[in-house]
């Protein structure tokens, strides 16, 4: 029947084009191809500098200075640096060969371009510009009280930026690495058009490569840089960067080739690659606790936070949730990298507190909860994804098991859970946060009493008086110490938070990657990478 | 018929209407606020929200939504800098049409194709085979399907690429998945809208006057079974046009679909709203056209009194 050849023929056809296509993606130069999970955000680092950002910064953005995994400086767009003894004045020195991708130099006034775009009030996606709120003027310019001419960043000349502080910030150079403190070109960067950062003709790189094509939500594509001033370092011709919103679509494409990276795996990937030269471990600095309200009884009882904290066996319910939940009784993120010394900020110290099952239900009698008798039933809130789930389920039965306590559990949605986090309609909460820059502060100065970030009502006039103390302070090893101060007396002595796990980010990386360097935050870098053929 | 299509226009004007409202109102009274992301604090959430005028009256933003609307204007996305919702829309949606529309082609000609042959068949293992196979494909759901089909024919035996549509081969497991369901459910109509129409006197007369039989069977049959098949149509181009979630995110296709869902996680209000509104009119105008197509076929129902 001549339908059945016209079938027969449109199938071969369509089959023929099938290795085509394949083929037609590698060019003559070395090509990475990598896939994230995360479109969010856009590529304005005085924008929405999230995720998106994130990636694309380590390939075509250079900052000042950044840190690499030992947490030393690496000197990017600055050669070098220096800080007046009163820890006001920090002049940077811009390289005279640092250049734009058009050719053009890179100069002070790029990084004050961003900065004035970031505190413009007229700056409506501005998220980061509180990260510029130390530099003298800057709060007052955001809010309008003040000038945008008055902001104490200024350009001495084309490669002297000076920026004064309203007072000494000892992690100043910390906040360095996020999004506004990053250059942008002057007068293609512009307010006027926000949409410059995805435009290939206004979107230039100063670092090892540039964009040269986005799509929304879809991809962008980069270009080694010739003009980058360690350019010869660069051994990649050029980076395709793929959005893949789906975990089994991202494993699919690394699977069939389609890319060499992918980036936030399934769990169970970290087991049926273990041991495989192509799994790589991205340490985030997250950390997930439990927020008990202090205003509900019996929380307000040290004796049974501490039993709740105690009573759990970390280790047991990380299993349950899967290869890329680490058990930690740390709060302040476990891989940080401290300040004052090139380990983790969590492997200097103790640990704050250790699991202890028969102490933790000697706890709770003490409370007049024996065995959990008497002990009304706590919801714990939790947003519903598949993970947190898990999770809630987990801690539910650890205590139930371990200390006879009843836990109700309520999943609901992101939107419901931020509502009740803030408004503190709640008992126990889960709550996890993801450091913006590698410095303890980050975590530690959310539980202030006078922080916005305070969600469960803790007020110690000695805490803040610590974290008060380390701001003050310009000795790194000092200020180290009173976060470590802060950090115990908020866990270890009064349970305010209750950690339970770290996350890493399950990646593959293809077995012809070579190069892959690592940054402070644990995330890799693929500037320098190559591929073997 | 004018007056016919009039007034469906009408009643589809004002849906839309409806559309806008209610959705404006579901989107403003989800709970939490579109700027709680990425360690924002809560005096940096208000700024934002005063900023994008958020903290005003409801019915001030709304009459305000309304009127930019009018205008063209869908407002801009409060999750991309520089990115309005209409443009937004114009990057997205030829993709999710593209698949969609194709295949809607491929659903209504196998679909069509696989019925007639299950309804003039004289062999039971053939009736039989081809509706469990129909029965299949209306019962299993799309992301299962996608997931398989992506496992044995992308992952397993590497004959189709898995993601992104960058070559033709790249369409053909997306327009599959999608196409499976409209092709079963369509096949089983005219199978029974086929077999009906081929008992009615009028076959009978024109078999007794000598026409061939491909004549009868296009002419005279067909026209008569695809009644409900374009009743059908209408939703089903519908469905197909503004996109899969599933198919997208599986895929890797930039589409609406996808984008859809990724706002309503986000909270972008302008962009949930304004592919609402897209999608809702693509279902209205598919609706109409299905109508009036329908009138066109069969004179009774324009002339249905009301």
């Amino acid at each position: 029947m001549d339908k059945r050849k016209f079938l027969a023929l449109l199938l071969s056809l369509v089959l023929a084009a099938a290795p085509m296509c394949a083929a037609g993606a590698e060019g003559t130069g070395k090509v990475l191809r990598l896939a994230t999970f995360s479109g969010a955000g856009d590529l304005d680092p005085a924008g929405i500098a999230i995720d998106m950002w994130t990636e694309y910064c380590k390939l075509c953005v250079d900052p000042l200075i950044r840190f690499d995994e030992n947490g030393e400086v690496v000197y990017e767009a600055a050669e070098s640096y220096e800080v007046s003894d009163d820890q006001l004045v920090w002049t940077f020195h811009l390289r005279e060969n640092g250049k734009w991708s058009d050719g053009s130099p890179v100069v002070a006034g790029d990084f004050i371009n961003t900065i004035q775009r970031a505190l413009n009030p007229d700056n409506g996606m501005s998220i980061y510009a509180s990260v510029l709120y130390p530099i003298a003027g800057a709060q007052e310019a955001r809010s309008g009280e003040g000038s945008l001419d008055d902001v104490a960043a200024v350009a001495l000349d084309d490669y002297t930026l000076q920026i004064t502080l309203k007072a000494p910030c000892t992690y100043f150079t910390s906040l360095l690495t996020v999004g506004p403190f990053y250059p942008s070109k002057t007068g293609l960067a512009t307010l006027e058009d926000p949409a410059w950062w995805k435009n290939p003709e206004t979107s230039l790189g100063n670092g090892a490569f540039f964009m040269t094509d986005y799509a929304d939500g879809d991809h962008y594509t980069v270009r080694k840089n010739p003009y980058y001033w360690n350019a010869d370092a660069v051994r990649l011709e050029e980076i395709d960067v793929q959005l893949i919103y789906d975990q089994q679509a991202l494993l699919a494409a690394y699977q069939t080739g389609a890319v060499h990276v992918a980036t936030g795996l399934p769990d169970y990937i970290g087991m049926s690659y273990q041991g495989s030269d192509e799994l790589f471990i991205w340490n985030m600095l997250t950390s997930k606790f439990i927020l008990p309200n202090l205003n509900v009884a019996p929380l307000d009882d040290l004796r049974v936070r501490e039993a709740i904290a105690l009573g759990i066996d970390r280790a047991q319910v990380c299993a349950v949730i899967g290869t890329d939940y680490i058990p930690s009784t740390s709060y302040v993120a476990e891989y940080m990298m401290s300040n004052a010394s090139s380990e983790y900020f969590s492997k200097e110290r103790d640990p704050l507190f250790t699991e202890d099952i028969e102490k933790a239900q000697a706890l709770l009698a003490e409370a007049g909860y024996p065995n959990g008798e008497g002990f009304p039933t706590l919801t714990y809130t939790y947003p519903n994804s598949d993970k947190d789930s898990l999770l809630a389920q987990a801690i539910q039965a650890q205590l139930k098991m371990n200390l006879g306590i009843q836990i109700e559990l309520n999943g609901v949605e992101d939107q419901v859970y931020s509502t009740t986090r803030a408004d503190g309609s709640y008992d126990l909460i889960r709550h996890s946060w993801t450091a913006d820059f590698n410095d303890p502060i980050n975590y530690l100065d959310l539980y202030t009493s006078y922080s916005g970030g305070n969600y469960n009502g803790v007020n110690s006039p000695e805490y803040d008086a610590l974290i008060e103390a380390s701001n003050a302070t310009s000795d790194q090893v000092e200020r180290n110490d009173l976060l470590h101060r802060a950090e115990q007396l908020l866990v270890g002595e009064n349970f305010y938070v209750i950690p339970v796990a770290t996350q890493v980010y399950i990646c593959l990386h293809s077995p012809n990657l070579t190069g892959v360097t690592v940054n402070e935050k644990g995330e890799p870098m693929y500037r320098y990478a190559d591929l073997e053929a | 018929m004018l007056s016919y299509i009039l007034r469906r226009i009408g009643i589809g004007l004002i849906t839309l209407l409806a559309l806008v409202v209610l959705t404006f109102l579901l989107v403003h009274l989800m709970p939490g606020n579109p700027f709680d992301i990425a360690n924002l604090t809560p005096s940096n959430q208000e700024e934002m929200m005063r900023f994008y005028g958020l903290d005003r009256p409801m019915g001030e933003q709304l009459a305000q939504y309304i009127g930019k609307l009018l205008h063209g204007d869908f407002g801009i996305s409060f999750k991309k800098t520089g990115v309005t919702v209409r443009g937004l829309i114009a990057s997205e949606a030829p993709a999710t049409m593209l698949i969609g529309g194709i295949a809607f082609l491929v659903a209504l000609v196998l679909g069509i194709a696989i019925g007639i042959r299950m309804a003039v068949t004289q062999r039971e293992w053939v009736r039989g085979g081809i509706l469990t196979l129909t029965t299949i494909g209306i019962s299993v759901p799309n992301y299962v399907l996608a997931l398989l089909l992506m496992l044995v024919f992308g992952v397993g035996l590497k004959w189709f690429p898995t993601m992104g549509l960058s070559t033709p081969a790249h369409y053909v497991l997306p327009v599959f998945t999608l196409a499976v369901y409209p092709i079963a459910q369509i096949a089983r109509l005219v199978k029974s809208s086929y077999g009906e129409a081929l008992n009615q006197d009028y076959v009978v007369m024109a078999q007794a006057k000598g026409l061939s039989r491909a004549r009868i069977s296009l002419l005279h049959v067909l026209k008569n079974a695809m009644i409900p098949v374009i009743t059908t149509a209408g939703p089903m181009a519908a469905f197909l046009l503004t996109g899969s979630f599933v198919v997208e995110t599986i895929y890797t296709v930039p589409g609406i679909g996808r984008e859809f869902v990724t706002a309503v996680s986000n909270r972008d209000y302008t962009v949930v709203m304004g592919l609402t509104i897209f999608i809702g009119a693509l279902i209205i105008l598919c609706n109409l056209a299905a109508d009036i197509l329908c009138a066109a076929v069969d004179p009774r129902i324009r002339l249905g009194k009301r």
